[in-house]
């Protein structure tokens, strides 16, 4: 049985050695327990279509960078928290974030019909699958 | 000089029956001579599902499953308090009373 999770999930690469920060990050005990945290995929199937939802509070889709090349979709995006002008900082929990990460796509998927958006501060990209070609009957010639 | 000014004042710890616990989001808190800036990542989050409060000097939010209170040690006029939300991340706008804003007195010559 086709199960293109467990590829998504051992094809899962860390590129950026920043990254290791957002991993202390998620240690954190308040911010594991969120669903989705930011840069921490979320998988989702149905028949037609497999899902990867992102969090990524505050960026707009220019801060976000999407690229399929032979069968790797790669995720790229940075977060800066800046403290905004004139202000002090009196408490600060959100944390900046750089995350690359590579996801390797299983064979049935159309590539090319992938599409992505970004909304409330929730990233989906949503991979089509491909359609299964029929089973084709040979048949047998006595000879 | 002032030490930290804002505690958390309540975990939300409560876990719901069967539903997805609660979360905690993480909050920065900016301050200027007239205002708080309180901002909240509440990633997948409509703002018309996002509910503020503010008695007692405590500010809470509660947004689906994320929860937060803060207890605020700066004196604020809770009319003027203001949110927007950006990118799933929301910005709340305390404005400091007139007591607890920094006042400039003038020095005459005499």
């Amino acid at each position: 049985m086709w199960n293109p999770f467990i590829e998504f999930e051992t094809a899962f690469l860390p590129l950026d050695p920043r990254a290791r920060s957002v991993a202390r990050y998620f240690a954190d005990d308040r911010a594991r327990k969120a669903e989705p945290r930011s840069g921490a995929p979320r998988f989702s199937e149905n028949e037609n279509e497999l899902r990867i939802e992102v969090a990524v509070p505050s960026l707009s889709e220019d801060d976000i960078d999407i690229q399929v090349q032979d069968g790797v979709l790669s995720l790229r995006m940075e977060r800066k928290t800046e403290v905004p002008a004139g202000y002090k900082v009196d408490f600060s929990e959100r944390s900046s974030f750089s995350i690359s990460k590579r996801f390797a796509l299983p064979d049935r998927v159309d590539e090319t019909s992938i599409t992505a958006e970004t909304k409330h501060g929730l990233l989906t990209i949503t991979i089509p699958k491909s359609k299964e070609p029929e089973a084709r009957k040979i048949n047998v010639k006595a000879s | 000089m002032q030490t930290q000014q804002f505690t958390q004042s309540s975990e939300p710890t409560k876990p719901s029956t069967f539903t997805r616990e609660t979360i905690a989001p993480p909050v920065d808190v900016f301050e200027n001579a007239e205002e708080l800036l309180v901002v909240v990542d509440l990633p997948g989050v409509a703002p018309e599902n996002v509910t503020l409060g503010f008695s007692d000097n405590v500010l809470t939010l509660s947004a689906q499953r994320f929860q937060r209170s803060l207890a605020i040690r700066t004196q604020i006029n809770p009319e003027g308090i203001q949110a927007e939300s950006k990118n799933g991340t929301l910005h709340i706008h305390l404005p400091k009373s007139e007591r607890a804003k920094p006042r400039k007195i003038p020095v005459r010559v005499a």
